[in-house]
């Protein structure tokens, strides 16, 4: 029998561009953290947050910080 | 078997897609290579605001991967394995109600897979809510699996116990 996922379609590898990135981090740090994704790589960046996943701050402060710390944005 | 590097991560893209249908109709998207980490990609599956999740919404789910691809074993094919992943429950309201977590390089002092157990913040919090639960490696599919069969929000598909067991 053929398993359920095996029907399903190839989906289409479209990479996001530097620029849909970027807008995607300035909408992040705007909807979690009401500031921009400049305002939060300059916090980030000053040390605003030394331990973003302790009990000081939430997840969110996480959630935006890969935008940094794993794609290099700022 | 994926013979090159984008066809493996393409398959594990599609199975990703498959298990959010499962709950859902986001779409899973790649960002740009990982820096300092070859063969690494970044996908996420949501907007910024999460997306909601049943129908009234229950809880509202925003998910990234670090998904790594190599070449298998036998050096004719690739493998796509998940290296990291943040999946994030919140209420409908916004607020946070559990986090799983596996960010292994960068500021946080924990690199192991983890829980936030964010909704018993409160009198307990600094037991609990705030701290990072050990897990192992938790799967897409278990977060899904998790959202109908724990959270009691309705499926989207019949055959999702299929899906999410494969």
């Amino acid at each position: 029998m053929t398993s359920p996922a095996a029907a399903e379609p190839d989906v289409e590898l479209k990479f996001m561009t530097r620029e849909e990135l970027w807008q995607l981090f300035e909408e992040n740090a705007r909807c979690h953290l009401n500031m921009s994704a400049g305002e939060f790589v300059a916090a980030w960046n000053a040390g605003r947050w030394p331990d973003p996943d302790g009990p000081e701050t939430d997840s969110k402060v996480m959630w935006v910080a890969q935008f940094v710390e794993d794609l290099g944005l700022g | 078997m994926p013979r090159t590097a984008r066809a493996a991560l393409s398959e594990h893209l599609r199975m990703m897609q498959i298990e959010a249908s499962c709950v859902c109709r986001a779409v899973w998207r790649p960002g740009v290579p990982v820096q300092g980490q070859p063969g690494v990609t970044w996908l996420e599956l949501t907007g910024p605001t999460g997306i909601a999740i049943g129908r009234p919404a229950r809880v509202k789910l925003r998910a990234s991967q670090l998904v790594a691809t190599a070449p298998d074993q036998s050096d004719r094919a690739f493998d796509a394995t998940v290296s990291g992943y943040r999946y994030e429950l919140d209420g409908v309201d916004g607020s946070e109600l559990i986090a799983f977590h596996w960010h292994p390089a960068g500021r946080s002092r924990i690199t192991r897979p983890h829980i936030h157990l964010s909704m018993v913040r409160g009198a307990d919090s600094r037991l609990l809510g705030a701290g990072h639960v050990p897990s192992g490696i938790v799967q897409f599919a278990d977060v899904v699996r998790f959202i109908i069969a724990e959270l009691g929000v309705q499926p989207t598909r019949a055959d999702w116990r299929t899906i999410l067991e494969t």
